[in-house]
């Protein structure tokens, strides 16, 4: 296909470090430690114009920075026709220049002595234009990709997958399963990565679920087609989509079959939709959807396993109540997905995404300054885009406007994407772990972030952090795939103690997990029951592990205004990764509110992990 | 968001037990909702001859239209009445006894999780035996089937009986749920 062949001939954006090159080079640094500028990065905006971008406040001392833009030119010939930077101190440096098809843009970086003098540190070809004047009109606007601070963000504030584009990888081999409310199929910028006659209509059961708004942004954030002329791309822009509009038509049947469609072939399934939110309430998922997630966990990808990309829920509060938590989504705390949060463009939570220990990373999407999410949007009249909004594009067909946990969710499936083409022997729970342990630790001064006893750092606001493309590839390349999956699961405790009321110290109870063999923890289920107390709200529910990290499990939201219980009901958490299981383990209930009182009646485990 | 002091009303009294996998649930019969499982023109025509009206779903829902209805035979012999060939209605239900809980309906059908030794023949067999026959395959790799029933309490009394011949896996109603964009 014509846009495959452009995207494998060219290189279309990278950092300066994951671009290398290497040898041969003139201007090169010889022997010696790149002393470049910290995070300098080339991009390719509007076809014809490449933008510098870096951080003059990082690094020692001085340099300068030259570029050529001459197509064709070797490096060895380059000549570097001015110097464009100095370290001045300022966080964002950013430049635009010029530039025609084909043109390869060369940097020469150069120490700058006190006297003057200067010496060659490095020369890099750092980005190309493609060879013809295909190009990606609003790339420059989709932040969440690369973030140069465009509309005020935070410099590398994103998903980082430039430099995983740079090497090609580009979600290439991966069909991603968009279950939603449909997927506009015939879309300019999806139609090439939408293979014919895969998709499926719940209403009427033929392949065309056109019709989405929704479902057809979040396909555009995953993967829309790169270099294409026409607006944005992908994460993953040579990733294949199937669009289910199972939210048209979501009964028990439908679920589990969405859930398991083509389950050989789909490799990732990404669910932007669940229970309502706002509503603070427990909302349990069913026995036949999670058979289904464990038939698709153990059967999927020819036995490695579908992964399962579910949004975290947009039911979160500012201010001093929390509002919805994760964990009282039942599908979102199932083990057998990997629950995704949002941050905006300066890498801080989005208000509306929700706690949770359940959460296991976060991605960016429209935050508390309203920077949206630059994705397709249905074709003309149809979807969000009418015109009728300042700063909305004129071309109806795309918008600047899509946000929520849902624009966060494909763009993890895109970044997974990119990892499976990598590294195409993972298991799901291999990513998951890949994932976990190169996620970003974003807005890292949040005093939400501790250190469990593995020494892993984690937050109930972002889970292990933001996802990181560049950092997951390089992770999933050296990745050991683990052993077996070891489970253990505890007796209930009988606890049956009433909850003070209103009262900050609550009620504990000790269960001693012993010979479990689970060295390694990856995930832990807390059965818990209080069915006789009538408001969730009150409660504030945490887990201490044996090695004294704490889950919270439950935060008291007097915003809840159903009566409602944890009727045995299930939490999960991922806090307590690599730890070890055995030992002893403690549930503390707390009851935050006055007037409503029940009963810790009891509680009980089910840790899964690995020797 | 409401507040503590502002609860939702405990206002729905008739009770239904079915089976989630092993665990026994309960679902609320709406007093005065029905859903149109796949809105038309004909099914509009047929609700408001009972001078029902149509509440505003989420975008989400679209493909389902609730309506609110007067029915003094109750919602569950009023959506049969009002279900035709290409019309189809279902009584609405909710998981706790207030009606501003999220909403379910029951458009017809049992999910049934069969051993994984039973082959087809086995299963449309067995179905036979009772009067039943497998409509659709839902998890091929998990031998579950969609059971052809009516829809409403129907659907609800048939898996009850067929998890409750202790033979199968599991066997639930098909619900409808309402589920929102993120």
């Amino acid at each position: 296909m014509r846009h495959v062949a452009q995207l494998g001939s060219s290189l279309l954006v990278c950092s300066l470090a994951a671009c290398g090159g290497g040898g041969g080079g003139g201007g090169g640094g010889g022997g010696s430690a790149p002393a470049v500028p910290a995070n300098l990065a080339a991009q390719v905006v509007n076809g014809d114009t490449v933008r510098l971008t870096w951080d003059g406040s990082a690094g020692a001392g001085s340099y300068r920075v030259y570029y050529d833009l001459d197509a064709g030119v070797e490096r060895a010939e380059a000549s570097f026709v001015e110097a464009i930077a100095h370290n001045n101190g300022l966080a964002l440096q950013t430049i635009d220049l010029d530039a025609q098809p084909s043109a390869r843009v060369v940097l020469a970086i150069t120490a700058v002595s006190p006297n003057g003098d200067e010496s060659a540190l490095s020369s890099e070809v750092v980005a190309a234009l493609p060879d013809s004047a295909n190009f990606d009109p609003l790339f420059g606007d989709q932040w969440h990709l690369v973030n140069t601070g465009q509309g005020g963000g935070t410099f590398g504030e994103d998903a980082n997958v430039a430099p995983v584009h740079a090497v090609n990888i580009l979600g290439d081999g991966v069909r991603i399963a968009v279950v939603d409310d449909g997927l506009e199929i015939a879309h300019e910028d999806l139609l090439f990565n939408v293979p014919p006659g895969l998709s499926f209509n719940y209403l009427n059961g033929s392949s065309d679920p056109t019709g989405g708004d929704h479902g057809t942004e979040c396909a555009g954030v995953a993967a829309a087609i790169g270099l294409n002329d026409v607006g944005g791309m992908g994460a993953a822009p040579e990733a294949q989509l199937v669009g289910y509009n199972l939210l048209l038509n979501l009964t028990t049947a439908n679920e589990a079959n969405a859930m398991t469609r083509s389950a050989a072939a789909n490799w990732i399934s990404s669910n932007s939709w669940g229970a309502a939110d706002g509503l603070g309430i427990p909302q349990r998922s069913n026995a036949t959807w999670r058979a289904a997630i464990d038939t698709g966990l153990a059967t999927g990808r020819n036995g490695l396993g579908l992964i399962y990309v579910w949004a975290a829920g947009n039911g979160g509060l500012s201010g001093p109540n929390p509002g919805d938590n994760s964990n009282s989504d039942g599908q979102a705390n199932y083990f057998g997905v990997i629950a995704v949060g949002a941050v905006g463009d300066n890498g801080e939570k989005a208000s509306y995404s929700e706690n949770g220990a359940n959460l296991l990373l976060c991605a960016p999407s429209m935050g508390d300054n309203n920077h949206g999410i630059t994705t397709v949007d249905r074709t003309g009249a149809a979807g969000v885009n009418d015109g009728a909004q300042a700063g909305d594009y004129l071309d109806p067909n795309y918008t600047n406007t899509f946000n929520g946990t849902s624009s966060s969710t494909p763009l993890v499936a895109g970044v997974a994407a990119l990892v499976l083409e990598a590294a195409p022997g993972l298991t799901w729970r291999d990513l998951r772990l890949v994932l976990a342990r190169s996620a970003r630790q974003n807005d890292a001064l949040d005093p939400s972030w501790f250190t469990n006893g593995a020494g892993v750092k984690f937050s109930h606001k972002y889970g292990f952090g933001c996802v990181d493309a560049e950092a997951a590839v390089a992770v999933a390349l050296t990745h050991t795939s683990v052993g077996p999956l070891l489970s253990t699961n505890t007796p209930d405790s009988a606890v049956n103690t009433p909850i003070p009321d209103n009262n900050l110290t609550g009620v504990s109870d000790d269960i001693a997990v012993v010979g479990s063999g689970i060295n390694f923890i990856e995930h832990v289920e807390v059965r818990f029951d209080a069915d006789d107390h009538p408001y969730v709200g009150d409660l504030q529910v945490a887990l201490v592990s044996p090695s004294g990290s704490v889950s919270v499990l439950s935060e008291a939201n007097f915003a809840v205004n159903q009566a409602s219980s944890y009727d045995d009901w299930v939490f999960g958490t991922n806090v307590h990764l690599d730890e070890p299981a055995d030992g002893t383990w403690t549930l503390v209930v707390r009851d935050l509110g006055a007037n409503d009182t029940g009963t810790f009646k009891s509680w009980g485990l089910r840790i899964r992990g690995r020797n | 968001m409401g507040d503590k002091n502002n609860r939702a009303a405990q206002d729905l009294v008739e009770r239904i037990e079915y089976y989630d996998g092993a665990d026994k649930r309960a679902l609320w019969l709406s007093s005065d909702l029905v859903a149109e499982l796949t809105p038309s023109e004909p099914g509009r025509a047929a609700v408001l001859a009972r001078d029902a009206q149509a509440l505003e779903r989420p975008q989400s829902s679209r493909g389902v239209r609730v309506w609110r209805v007067r029915a003094q035979e109750g919602v569950d012999a009023l959506a049969r009445s009002l279900t035709r060939e290409q019309v189809k209605f279902a009584p609405v239900v909710h998981e706790s006894a207030s009606s501003a809980a999220p909403m379910l309906a029951l458009p017809g059908g049992a999910v049934a999780t069969f051993p994984a030794g039973w082959d087809r023949a086995r299963i449309d067999t067995w179905l036979a035996a009772r009067g039943l026959r497998v409509e659709s395959t839902v998890v091929a790799e998990a031998n579950m089937h969609l059971v052809a029933t009516a829809p409403g309490l129907e659907s609800v009394r048939i898996a009850n009986e067929l998890y409750e011949s202790g033979e199968l896996v599991a066997c639930t109603p098909n619900l409808w749920r309402e589920a929102r964009t993120r």
